[in-house]
């Protein structure tokens, strides 16, 4: 609740905002990068012999784009995120807490919570969904890669495939459940740094907690985001 | 510099920090219990007692870190605990708090752990004067201009307090907290810090507690002592009558 009460008031910390920015998107492009470019393979490895059996080849783009898109995409990504970001927020803010970082901050007139916790918590709110959708982009090409060599299907049908079967209503759930996912992966990290104990050895079960607790919160959020997508595509 | 460094405190002034029957408990546990202390300018108060006697807790509550459960707490003429917090942020910004592990920035540089306080507070730049020439100017007062550019985890842990102290010095604060400034130190450099610490009263005439277990700090760096015991100032005194106390209590932090 203190993240909505201090978020829209001023003093903005606009240079720590951008540098987290920075970090969370440069740190986990790689990462997510490669997973979701050998998770666009693998998933069309292995539904590819299944498809040609049915006569349905034709079908696997538009089915691994949905797939991609609507689900592995997100999930996956925000999972990655969990484990990479939040376990170095947690870690981060703990390991301030215990060496007195905070309350040097707090000492020097600045607010630290504005400082640390909002700035974490915003900058994973809009890169997540950056990483998302940049990580869907590289499955998409894993994909095209491996029909291409095993089927001879050129980039260029594939990607009309694709966009053939996936619209923007595809597009506006996983986005908007990947933003919950992000502020769900700050708000834990912080939380935990930010209320760490017991010293040193607090810091190490900080970042385990973190990550736990935001794998956790991505899959409910997950099942939530299902729910009510699926009650606006019956409507 | 020698230990009988020359103190010009004037005492019919009012004093920098007022400290009246301070009570201060978390939980049960009742830390301070009437504390009473006054601080004035140009003095330095060093302040002994047993590890969780409530020292730290002591300059914690002056600089508003903790909150008091009773008593008056007066620091430069503003009563602690009925500042807001922008009245007790811009207070902060005239007292400078040294803490005990150093607690430097570790993603920062030198220079932006310096400059950080002074991007906080505008206002202490002269008008003709860079954030860059008072940082330099901080890290030449301790000696370390060199390390401008590194980071807390390249320095030593004696390089790293004179770094703290450098961006407490750079506000040109009024009254300094010192919790601990000896401690994890081998006793040369300690005592480099001590002399340090006076070396800094000397120029910047501040009022300074300086918290600490090293009696060659206390002796090196106060003009008066207080032994915290049992949550009150047991005794007061200068480190020499301190010392020649028989009261068993006294006597166990100089045996």
């Amino acid at each position: 609740m203190r993240y909505f009460r201090e978020v829209f008031f001023p003093p903005y910390e606009f240079q720590e905002f951008l540098k987290q920015c920075y970090y969370i998107g440069n740190k986990s492009f790689t990462l997510v990068s490669i997973t979701g470019f050998i998770m666009g393979i693998v998933l069309t490895l292995q539904t590819r012999p299944t498809l040609i059996e049915f006569g349905a080849a034709s079908w696997m783009p538009s089915m691994v784009g949905i797939a991609i898109v609507r689900e592995i995409g997100p999930v996956l990504t925000a999972l990655i995120c969990a484990g990479k970001v939040g376990s170095g927020i947690g870690a981060e803010l703990a390991s301030m807490k215990v060496t007195e970082q905070i309350d040097a901050m707090e000492v020097s007139g600045t607010n630290p919570f504005k400082y640390l916790v909002i700035t974490r918590i915003t900058a994973t709110l809009i890169m997540i969904p950056v990483l998302v959708i940049l990580s869907d982009i590289i499955a998409l090409f894993g994909s095209a890669l491996v029909e291409y060599i095993k089927g001879g299907v050129t980039f260029e049908l594939y990607f009309s495939k694709v966009f053939e079967y996936l619209d923007f209503s595809d597009l506006i759930p996983s986005v908007t459940k990947s933003f919950f996912f992000g502020f769900a992966i700050g708000l834990v990290g912080c939380y935990k740094g930010y209320t760490s104990t017991k010293g040193t050895a607090g810091v190490g079960r900080t970042a385990n907690e973190a990550v736990v607790i935001s794998s956790m919160l991505v899959f409910i959020i997950d099942f939530m985001a299902v729910l009510v997508a699926d009650i606006f595509y019956e409507l | 510099m020698s230990c009988n460094m020359k103190f010009s405190v004037n005492y019919s002034e009012p004093p920098a920090i007022r400290i009246e029957n301070l009570h201060k408990a978390f939980g049960a546990n009742q830390v301070l219990r009437g504390f009473n202390l006054s601080v004035w300018k140009g003095e330095n108060l060093a302040v002994m007692g047993k590890s969780g006697s409530g020292k730290s807790v002591l300059i914690k509550c002056i600089i508003g870190l903790e909150t008091i459960d009773r008593g008056t707490l007066n620091v430069l003429g503003e009563n602690i605990p009925d500042l807001h917090q922008k009245k007790l942020d811009n207070l902060r910004s005239e007292i400078g708090f040294q803490f005990q592990g150093s607690a430097l920035y570790d993603s920062m540089t030198v220079r932006e752990n310096l400059e950080f306080p002074l991007r906080r507070h505008p206002d202490k730049m002269g008008k003709n004067v860079s954030a860059d020439e008072l940082v330099h100017a901080a890290l030449e007062d301790v000696g370390l201009l060199h390390a401008i550019d590194r980071m807390p985890a390249e320095l030593s842990g004696g390089m790293k307090k004179r770094i703290a102290l450098a961006r407490t010095l750079i506000m040109q604060p009024k009254i300094i907290l010192y919790d601990e400034p000896t401690s994890g130190l081998d006793p040369v450099t300690g005592k480099e810090i001590s002399y340090l610490i006076n070396e800094i009263q000397q120029r910047h005439h501040t009022a300074s507690i300086i918290i600490t277990h090293d009696l060659a700090c206390a002796k090196i760096t106060s003009n008066r002592m207080v032994i915290l015991h049992e949550g009150k100032n047991y005794a007061e005194g200068s480190y020499d009558v301190l010392a020649a106390s028989t009261d068993t209590p006294v006597k166990a932090f100089f045996t």
